[in-house]
């Protein structure tokens, strides 16, 4: 029986590599037992469902709208751009 | 003269970058620093892809994509930005892993690692969700933070992000790991804290 450590680190390996036969059927056996991390499990999907939802508002230009190019800058880098 | 009327014509920002600052500064500086996470940096990189576009104006043959035009030249200047930064950086030690704290020595969560509940899609859409994960990712070390960025953010595949910062894929997971365990240990704490004010 894998530990709830072992788990949390297979469940965040999955996400970047096809697991083995004996690792997917370890992490599903612990996983429909443990309300811990199978409840951490769903939360980094939740999270990344999130984030993915957010950088593509981003993309967009549908997100962060109160936050602007400090006037300093944008100045600077006018000038630069004109020297160029 | 026609031909020269013409050539007014021609899409006046295309020809007249120092437009660009006005009508995509805000935009491209929002979008490095949701990546970057400091003003300075965001603001270099910014810069820094206004003088690729410059160089690189005769490449540009489309009209009305500029934005996307200058969004892929901002990707690119970000992902340098992250990689020289992170060639001074030590690698991952043990004092980056939180799991001691998370897990007792028999390898079992020590508290509840559960942060969103039983309806976390309605509770994630609201907007303190942006501004808490914000907040936990500057707290998390830079490298940890950077490749969390690379890969969910700017949703790269593992082998790119091996490939641009030259680390092993078994190196790039252990690090998304202590990203992930700190990033929803630090979310737990402000979720519930802003759920039960």
């Amino acid at each position: 029986m894998l530990s709830c450590k072992e788990v949390s680190e297979l469940v965040s390996k999955s996400r970047e590599r096809n697991l083995s036969w004996q690792q997917r059927f370890n992490l599903w056996m612990h996983l429909s037992m443990c309300r811990l991390c199978s409840g951490f499990s769903k939360d980094l999907d939740e999270l990344n469902a999130a984030v993915h939802r957010h950088a593509s508002a981003a993309t967009k230009g549908e997100a962060d709208e109160d936050v602007r190019l400090p006037e300093e800058a944008r100045e600077r880098i006018k000038e630069s751009l004109r020297s160029k | 003269m026609p031909a020269m009327a013409n050539m007014d014509d021609a899409d006046p920002k295309t020809l007249d970058p120092s437009r660009w600052v006005d009508d995509y500064g805000d935009y491209l500086y929002r979008y490095a620093l949701s990546r970057l996470r400091g003003p300075e940096a965001a603001e270099e990189v910014v810069q820094e892809t206004f003088f690729a576009a410059l160089k690189g104006l005769d490449q540009f043959a489309g009209r009305g994509a500029e934005r996307a035009w200058l969004l892929g030249i901002l990707k690119r200047k970000i992902v340098d930005f992250v990689r020289q930064r992170n060639r001074s950086q030590p690698s991952a030690d043990v004092a980056e892993d939180i799991s001691a704290q998370l897990f007792d020595e028999r390898g079992s969560w020590r508290d509840d690692p559960r942060v969103f509940g039983p309806q976390p899609s309605d509770a994630m859409e609201r907007q303190e969700f942006w501004e808490s994960f914000r907040q936990c990712l500057e707290t998390i070390p830079l490298r940890q933070a950077d490749v969390f960025t690379l890969r969910e953010l700017e949703e790269q595949s593992s082998e790119e992000i091996c490939k641009e910062l030259a680390i092993t894929p078994s190196n790039l997971w252990v690090l998304l790991h202590r990203a992930r365990l700190r990033l929803l240990h630090c979310m737990k704490a402000r979720w519930q804290g802003a759920e039960t004010r």
